[in-house]
């Protein structure tokens, strides 16, 4: 019977058509644009892949990474004396401009290492050396600043190219890979003291400090040790990519406008792929009537219907979630804009189009299933 | 003589139709003997369509009894009538009711798909019964290719592929032209009376009510007149 109910789908093109259309547009869209925006959660918790540590130390008021009110240089000594706190180190950042080879002013996000330990530096060197960076004015540029830096440019900027920053020169001594940040600013790497050398001068100039729980500690411990010895903010990494999701879901408007773009996709498949498969189901009434006289029972039809709606559910979603993947593999190429597609959203999709399609299947059930066999010999 | 296969008695049935209650069958008491080709006939709204719905097991009645093939049919269940209808009884519709994305054998073939036979083996089967009906090398036409005649014989075909013991037919010469129309009731008696088959018939059709071997008049939901050619 399900090949007979297959059968009957296929064989109305028309609706068959706008059926698979619907849910294909639905799916891309829910898919595309929930992916653009945990591409964007990615990129706004960039920093702490970039530079892992198990705990951040904030000033109190810093609620997501990507905020950077700097902290007294003293705070990263009161930090280490607490109790479970293994080692602690300064990272500095600001966004500062800086002048590209071509002579022209380009953002960039300015990361400050400890020389001891370089924690927070990039872990995958592209080209050069992480110890090249203790050279005088050396620093060490991610990908976007080689795309960044070149452009207007006839050769790509390499390792040993010069440009400025804050009109002290800064010699390109390594290529990192770095994850993209919020701000769409490439990363440049410099020890802590150069990067106060670029800087312009004020009193604070301590952004964050990364710290290591001491073996037996868990992260969140120390991190709470952290903050009722010194009152300064720690945050696990764990605390700190959630906190900052939270304050872009509170303060900006982007979950709505992507949230939004989303539900009209649900919207879409719903309205559209529901109607026309209520429509199909009526168009067919008398068939479906037919198979009732003929002894298929109301269970039976039911299986029939999820079948249809299930079949063009499946195909829509490989559709939809196909056609975001290729849109995925030529901006991630690209960077821009971010997409990152998990399997948590492939599920979630996959999901909205089954409730879709189960949808469509109960608006149309309680007709068929009220259609007594004899109304067929009324014509 | 003969022992009916079907037996109506006393039956009785009534719709609500805005805010009145139409009586469309009254006391009606009936018997269909195997291999009989019984014609129901009647003006619009005598309660032809509702005799013969009841009789298929389409329809609930009110009162009285039907027994069919030794169902009590007023005691059983929707699932029960269900399998009553899968094992006993083949429609032919005044429509067709043809499946339009399905060819003429895989339309054949629907009532043996419904009792779970192999897609293949019931095609198989349907094509045989095309060739009895004379389509046989029209298996693999659509309905919209076929002639309205050529629907209905391939309509009688699905309705007698599963070898049912009672075949309910409601105006099946009506949509044909007259030579076509008594094609197809010659063609659905001689297949009847082969196999010992019943054929309940509804039609306006006088022209087809020679070949009828009982003929039943009906007006205001009563029976007024059965006529026997003589035969049972």
């Amino acid at each position: 019977m399900y090949r007979i109910a297959l059968k009957m789908l296929f064989g109305d093109r028309t609706k068959y058509i706008i059926l698979i259309s619907a849910l294909t547009f639905s799916a891309l869209l829910m898919t595309e644009q929930a992916a653009v925006f945990c591409g964007m959660m990615r990129f706004s918790t960039a920093m702490l892949r970039n530079s892992f540590a198990k705990i951040w130390v904030v000033d109190t008021k810093v609620e997501q990474a990507n905020e950077l009110v700097s902290m007294r240089d003293i705070e990263l000594y009161r930090v280490r004396s607490v109790k479970g706190v293994k080692w602690a180190m300064p990272i500095s950042m600001t966004m500062i401009a800086a002048k590209t080879p071509s002579g022209r002013f380009l953002n960039v996000q300015l990361v400050g290492l400890d020389p001891s330990t370089l924690a927070g530096a990039p872990r995958t060197m592209l080209e050069g050396s992480l110890e090249n960076i203790f050279q005088p004015k050396s620093v060490i540029i991610d990908q976007l600043g080689v795309e960044r830096f070149s452009q207007y440019q006839k050769e790509p900027v390499k390792v040993g190219d010069h440009f400025e920053i804050n009109d002290l020169e800064a010699r390109v001594v390594g290529i990192c890979k770095a994850e993209r940040s919020f701000y769409n600013a490439p990363y440049i790497y410099t020890t802590y003291d150069q990067s106060i050398e670029y800087r312009p001068k004020q009193l604070r100039m301590l952004s964050y400090i990364l710290a290591e729980p001491e073996e037996g500690l868990s992260a969140a411990e120390v991190a709470r040790n952290i903050e009722a010895a010194t009152g300064l903010k720690a945050y696990t990494e764990n605390e700190f990519f959630w906190s900052t999701i939270w304050w872009i879901f509170r303060n900006t408007g982007i979950p709505i406008s992507f949230g939004t773009a989303i539900l009209l996709g649900l919207f879409v498949g719903i309205v559209v792929s529901g109607q026309t498969f209520y429509s199909f189901v009526i168009e067919n009434i008398a068939h479906f009537g037919v198979l009732k006289a003929m002894g298929v029972s109301n269970r039976v039809l039911l299986m029939m219907l999820l079948v249809q709606a299930l079949t063009v559910g499946f195909i829509g979603l490989g559709l939809g979630i196909g056609a975001a993947s290729i849109f995925g593999y030529i901006f991630y190429s690209k960077g821009f804009p971010p997409f990152f597609l998990t399997v948590h959203l492939f599920f979630a999709v996959a999901v909205s189009i089954l409730l879709i399609s189960l949808f469509t299947v109960f608006l149309s059930v309680r007709r068929i299933s009220a259609y007594e066999p004899a109304e067929v010999f009324r014509g | 003589m003969k022992t009916p296969v079907v037996t109506l008695q006393n039956v009785q049935k009534s719709y609500s139709s805005a805010g009145e209650t139409v009586h469309a069958l009254k006391n009606v008491s009936l018997e269909v003997f195997p291999g009989e080709l019984l014609i129901i006939v009647g003006p619009s709204g005598s309660g032809k369509t509702t005799l013969l719905s009841v009789i298929g097991g389409t329809l609930f009645y009110d009162a009285g009894e039907i027994i069919s093939y030794g169902h009590n049919l007023g005691t059983l269940s929707h699932e029960e009538l269900c399998e009553y209808r899968k094992q006993h009884v083949g429609f032919v519709f005044q429509q067709f009711h043809l499946l339009s994305s399905l060819t003429a054998a895989e339309n054949v073939a629907t009532p043996l798909l419904i009792r779970n036979m192999e897609f293949s083996k019931a095609v198989e089967r349907a094509g045989e019964a095309l060739a009895q009906v004379g389509l046989g090398d029209k298996t693999k036409r659509l309905p919209k290719e076929l002639s309205g005649g050529e629907q209905q014989r391939v309509a009688i075909a699905r309705a007698l592929v599963h070898e049912p013991d009672l075949i309910i037919s409601d105006e099946p010469t009506s949509n044909l032209d007259a030579k076509t129309g008594a094609g197809i009731i010659e063609l659905m008696r001689d297949i009847a009376r082969v196999n010992g088959r019943s054929l309940v018939v509804v039609t306006h059709d006088m022209r087809i009510l020679k070949y009828a071997d009982c003929v039943v008049q009906m007006d205001d939901g009563i029976i007024v007149s059965i006529v026997n050619n003589g035969q049972n």
